[in-house]
């Protein structure tokens, strides 16, 4: 039995590198990150790669000094902002990072916003429209990019999905990267047996 | 810096195991100094995989510190058994797979970790894959 390189496993934030588009890295981020005074956000449609994106960042902010604490909020699960609220990074060199932010009320984004600016914390969200905070980059998956994952995931030379097969999953997830990968799992999985 | 040789494999030819048989396997760490091992840990484990949260169970686990091995050298051969139990069964299917490996993870000190898999399947359970219509 061999594994589905399309599985969650292989293509959740963190098992999968972050492609950056042309001139941008994690370090370039950060830096931006840091002369907005570690206020930040990442703006991108479902299934961009903002997740992703973040995972990418981790070490980098690491390396900068930041204690992060990230928050993800999954549309499934109870989440309450007091949760983060309650056990804040320390001041001056801490990060809240909030995956989703526009899953917020008006009234906690505000909150969140006022309660890290008075403890000197640094705040990084993402969120699929503009939230207020300096934008760090917006994601925005193309075909080309679709098909430089896939190549990523099947490795150099696995046959098994050609480039039509990745035109035709991200024609029908309209765009949507995360799902166009999900459709590919299913023809890889027929496919190998 | 070379990167430390972690051989692990299954004794015998047989990869395709039955409910209660005893899985048997070996590993040796080579190309690494005895003082800079931190730990090495073994498991028999099972995952699952597809498009959703993912799972998993540790049916053997085996974890060995310096001072557990003679001399401190974790690196000499060790073999290991233990009887599989009855589930759960590998299983490729549509939404989910079951996959069972034996698993090695080497832990160096100042933090760095390698880690080599050796797959097998328990049981014969026949695959249910999905019908994908292919472009004419």
């Amino acid at each position: 039995m061999t594994s589905n390189p399309f599985a969650t496993r292989h293509i959740r934030p963190g098992a999968v590198d972050y492609i950056f588009p042309p001139g941008q890295s994690a370090a370039a981020l950060i830096e931006r990150l840091r002369a907005s005074g570690w206020f930040g956000q990442i703006i991108g449609p479902h299934g961009s790669g903002k997740s992703t994106l973040l995972a990418a960042l981790a070490p980098a902010l690491k390396q900068a000094g930041r204690t992060v604490h990230s928050y993800h909020l999954g549309t499934l699960r109870q989440f309450h902002p007091k949760d983060y609220l309650d056990k804040l990074p320390p001041s001056g060199r801490g990060l809240l990072v909030i995956d989703g932010y526009e899953q917020l009320s008006w009234w906690w984004r505000r909150r969140t916003l006022a309660t890290c600016r008075r403890h000197d914390i640094g705040l990084l969200v993402t969120a699929h429209q503009d939230m207020g905070l300096p934008t760090l980059l917006t994601t925005e998956p193309t075909l080309a990019l679709a098909k430089q994952v896939v190549r990523r995931l099947l490795g150099p030379d696995e046959a098994t999905i050609a480039g039509g097969d990745v035109k035709r999953a991200w024609d029908e997830a309209g765009g949507n990267l995360r799902e166009a990968l999900f459709k590919l799992y299913d023809v890889y999985q027929s496919r190998r047996g | 810096m070379i990167e430390p040789l972690l051989s692990l494999c299954l004794a015998g030819p047989n990869r395709n195991f039955a409910a209660g048989d005893e899985l048997v396997c070996e590993y040796q760490i080579d190309a690494v100094e005895p003082a800079d091992i931190q730990a090495v840990e073994l498991s028999v484990l099972w995952y699952t995989e597809g498009k959703g949260e993912e799972d998993m169970g540790v049916h053997f686990f085996e974890r060995r510190l310096p001072a557990d091995a003679e001399d401190g050298d974790l690196r000499p051969m060790r073999r290991l058994r233990s009887k599989l139990p009855n589930s759960p069964l590998s299983y490729r299917g549509a939404i989910v797979s079951v996959f069972w490996c034996v698993r090695l993870r080497l832990f160096l000190r100042r933090g760095r970790e390698f880690v080599v898999e050796e797959p097998f399947t328990l049981g014969s359970v026949p695959a249910v894959l999905p019908a994908i219509a292919e472009p004419s």
